[in-house]
């Protein structure tokens, strides 16, 4: 089921809220048990076809779980969860990678091997790598005991289920521990409607908005055709913009879903096309995949503790690594060798501004250094896009004045530059939902965050969300706007990872 | 967790019991609307009269198609729409013979027209599909307009969701506006069910021959066109349902004026148009077996070739059998299901059953009767001439892909209908 449909909205949400406030009374353990009935129903909705796979591995997982905490001899626990993590990813090597892998093998090998398409499991990227978290974790001994039920809430719990923020065990059962009851409260009911409509808004009407510029700009460079220059920087542009507001609105939402029933998930988005460094640029892009894979895989594989030559080698597998859980293909790959390699750049920067004693190089140095990581971003994001290494360098050369005349898939290609131009002024420019609603801890560990988020400017303190009945109707206009939008929404680009 | 739970909670639920009230005052304002002026005739409301425009449209034509009770569907695309009458009755009182529903839309891709076929064989009430089809529809083009998306055609679509569109989705609001502005300016509904749909409202204010020119200039097929022989193989599936599923099944190639068939010669897809029709002949002989007809009505005859101009020289506004070049009208398309159901009357001269022996025998008759046309027609013959030497037959000629992908249908359809 899609947060931005009909069945979603006006009746899925309305009887789980009104459910969950009923189970209340009854203590934490029929609330939970309430959410997770929902969820399920929620991730069967689509295809249920996956819904025993899901709780297969919940309940593997959650054995496992619970033989990784025993006294067991460490090479027992050592066993177990070498084979729990090998279980994850070969099911998820299985759905996901197996094409991919036998495509790669027949190339090299000249066997004839195929594989048939199989259908991906809605979210099987994120729950795999939420109990692969989970299974690390408990081997580390840092995992209070849970009960099933407590367990297959985290796992299912259906605001964070398909697409993330990727949630650790802790973020969230945290929150329920030594609870008498879940309850309603108005306020958070209210915080989370806001960031709720906020993120549908993003998806619905500036998103799938700028998609068919995506679709037209690509679709003409993968039909082997050059594209002129302006339309390629709107193709471009237009992707990287609805990329953003794509994933973060979908992230805005769930974090809003999940505030409605007074629980909060960690922050995804910080306005990441403010960055001023690749590695700026990470820590506010995904910022739960980059945590994951940072405590993981990066800090596992040494992180900088060995040196620089391993740092900038864990970086590259690292990033390599991020690429690869994003899709299949040679594309995906590269783009996160790509990523991996502009960080050991940032790095080796970062060294040598150390040394020379350079600080903070005013606000020209720190324009130029955003238009170069935006530029290294947008490069990246053409490579993430393309289905082929053809499409991307065909687009590549275009935008950066190799081809001498192409085709300009886009009417009026210059006009809707100069509006997508002006969206990521905006972009830049504005202040985030988070900022929005600073005050109300817009998500898990917000005080903690905050000291590296500046609130909004005083002059805009108008922007600052206040609860009334003026905001609630302005609000309400916005959503009812959207809800007339719904039926053109296309799926969320990051239900595909 | 639950941060600010000391502050006052009353502008919390003042916030929320305007969003809830607005929200729900603005829905049930958009839904009145939509359910009163009803612009697809989905709702049966009767508060104002059938406008053609809208009850034409793709969701237009998902709710007769939803309604009818009868056994016939006309599927194809404008041609079928502007001159096959049909409606959503099924058999009226009175009347041996069945209302057939029209399923013609305009600008209709490949993909699209799969999807109706596929919605009329998971009909048990259709018996009879009549598939209207012309040498361009042939194109690997298998996207969504958008407002098929919106329709009952489109196969993603779940009923609650296409309940809420048409009460909420924006298209049908914008539509129930329009269709208020229309009745207010007195514009005539023109919409019945039964009846051919009246595209003198598009077609009074110019002359044929500038309608002509507008058709070749933007709908003809482009210079060098090649149909796709796997959308032909794709029909075999369908003949095979049919079959199945003890369907009759016709198909029918639709007629067009002779300046509209003169491109084919301009812009030379004449050859590719005959492979396309043998090919079309072998799928429907090997599949068919004899039981699915293929009517052949194009060509250059007493119907496709009405003068531009009339005996003093001077340019007609219309013509008897043809809207314009590419769209008969209504009095043809009579002519044409009483060829193909065989009725008492029936023109025996026009439309060829083609089979692996008549369709070679066809082309060169058209040929034939192409060359006859241009020696009689050459002022008409001048007038392509001269588009094509502007390099414009065809809008698509010179397009990416991707502009066919998104302009073909929106494009025809201004053309044609607006």
């Amino acid at each position: 089921m899609l947060f931005s449909s009909y069945v979603f909205i006006l009746l899925f949400l309305p009887i789980t809220l009104i459910g969950f406030a009923l189970c209340s009374p009854a203590g934490t353990r029929a609330s939970m048990l309430w959410l997770l009935i929902a969820s399920a129903f929620f991730y069967g909705f689509w295809n249920p076809i996956h819904l025993p796979l899901f709780a297969a591995s919940a309940l593997i997982n959650f054995g496992l779980g619970r033989f990784l905490r025993t006294s067991a001899p460490k090479w027992q626990r050592n066993a177990a969860l070498a084979g729990g993590i090998a279980a994850n990813l070969a099911v998820i090597s299985y759905y996901k990678y197996a094409g991919f892998f036998a495509e790669v093998f027949a190339g090299l090998t000249g066997a004839g091997i195929t594989f048939d398409k199989v259908i991906l499991p809605l979210g099987i990227s994120f729950f795999t790598f939420q109990q692969i978290g989970y299974l690390v974790d408990t081997w580390r001994h840092q995992v209070r005991p849970y009960t099933l039920l407590e367990y297959a809430f985290f796992v299912m719990f259906f605001p964070h289920l398909i697409a993330g923020p990727v949630v650790q065990h802790n973020d969230l059962l945290d929150q329920v521990e030594g609870k008498q009851k879940l309850k309603l409260h108005t306020r958070d009911l209210a915080v989370g409607l806001v960031i709720f409509v906020l993120g549908l808004m993003k998806k619905v009407a500036i998103a799938d908005s700028i998609q068919p510029y995506v679709g037209n700009v690509f679709g003409t460079a993968a039909a082997g055709h050059s594209v002129g220059m302006t339309s390629a920087w709107v193709g471009v542009l237009a992707y990287t913009l609805q990329l953003y507001f794509d994933f973060s609105g979908y992230s805005d939402m769930a974090i809003g879903l999940a505030r409605m029933f007074s629980f909060q998930l960690p922050l995804n988005f910080n306005s990441p096309y403010k960055a001023t460094s690749i590695i700026d640029f990470w820590r506010r892009w995904h910022i739960t995949l980059s945590v994951f894979l940072r405590d993981y895989l990066y800090i596992p594989l040494g992180g900088s503790r060995c040196g620089p030559v391993r740092r900038y080698a864990n970086l590259l597998i690292t990033m390599t690594l991020g690429g690869l859980w994003h899709g299949a293909g040679w594309t995906f790959i590269l783009w996160g060798a790509f990523h991996g390699g502009l960080l050991c750049v940032n790095h080796c920067w970062n060294a040598v501004k150390k040394h020379f004693g350079w600080g903070d190089l005013g606000w020209a140095g720190r324009t130029v250094a955003w238009g170069l990581t935006f530029v290294a971003v947008v490069v990246g994001w053409v490579l993430f896009r393309a289905e082929r290494l053809e499409t991307a360098q065909s687009l590549l050369a275009s935008m950066f004045g190799f081809v001498d005349e192409g085709a300009e898939p886009v009417r009026k290609a210059k006009t809707i530059l100069v509006g997508l131009l002006a969206l990521l002024g905006a972009t830049v420019l504005l202040p985030n939902t988070q900022q929005l609603l600073a005050r109300f801890e817009p998500a898990l560990g917000w005080k903690k965050l905050a000291e590296h988020i500046p609130p909004a400017p005083a002059w805009m303190a108008w922007y600052s969300w206040q609860p009334s009945a003026a905001r609630g109707a302005l609000l309400a206009v916005g959503f009812v706007g959207v809800v007339a939008m719904l039926t053109r929404v296309k799926e969320f680009l990051y239900f595909q990872f | 967790m639950n941060p600010n739970h000391a502050d006052d909670v009353r502008p919390y639920r003042s916030f929320l019991l305007a969003f809830v009230g607005t929200s729900a005052a603005l829905l049930s304002g958009m839904a009145a609307l939509n359910v009163v002026v009803d612009p697809y005739t989905s709702w049966n409301s009767r508060v104002f009269p059938g406008v053609w425009d809208f009850a034409t449209s793709r969701v237009g034509k998902g709710e007769i198609f939803h309604a009818y009770s009868g056994e016939t569907a006309l599927v194809g695309n404008s041609r079928v729409m502007l001159g096959i009458r049909g409606g959503a009755e099924g058999s009226p009182a009175g009347d041996d013979a069945e209302v057939p529903c029209n399923l013609g839309i305009a600008g209709a891709s490949y993909g699209e027209l799969q999807e109706i076929l596929r919605c009329c064989l998971d009909r048990p009430n259709i018996r009879r599909i009549l598939f209207f089809v012309d040498f361009q529809t042939f194109r690997e083009e298998y996207q969504f307009n958008e407002s098929f998306s919106l329709s009952r055609f489109n196969p993603a679509k779940a009923p609650f969701d296409h309940l809420c569109d048409l009460v909420w989705n924006y298209h049908t609001s914008q539509d129930s506006f329009e269709k208020l502005g229309m009745v207010v300016r007195g514009i005539p509904a023109d919409f019945t069910a039964t009846a051919c749909p009246i595209p003198e409202r598009q077609c009074a204010k110019e002359s044929f021959a500038v309608r002509t020119e507008k058709i070749i200039r933007n709908v003809t097929a482009e210079r060098g066109f090649q149909y796709s022989p796997a959308t032909v193989e794709k029909l075999r599936e369908l003949i095979r349902h049919c079959r199945q599923q003890n369907v009759e099944l016709v198909l029918a190639i639709n007629p067009t004026h002779a300046t509209f068939l003169e491109t084919y010669w301009q812009g030379g897809t004449w050859t590719e148009y005959q492979r396309w029709a043998r090919h079309l002949t072998r799928v429907v002989q090997e599949e068919g077996e004899g039981a699915v007809a293929l009517w052949d009505f194009n060509g250059f005859h007493q119907y496709t070739t009405e003068s531009l101009t009339d005996a003093n020289g001077k340019a007609v506004t219309g013509v008897e059998w043809f809207w314009e070049p590419s769209h008969y009208t209504c009095a043809l398309g009579d002519r044409m299901l009483q060829r193909i159901s065989g009725a008492p009357g029936a023109d025996p001269n026009f439309g060829t059953r083609l089979t692996p022996e008549t369709v070679e025998g066809q082309l060169a008759t058209m040929e034939a009767g192409h060359d006859l046309w241009a020696t009689r027609h050459a002022g008409e013959v001048q007038l392509v001439q001269q588009i094509a030497a502007t390099g414009r037959i065809g809008f698509l000629q010179q397009a990416t892909h991707a502009e066919v992908q998104t302009a073909a249908a929106p494009a025809a359809e201004e053309t044609v209908i607006r």
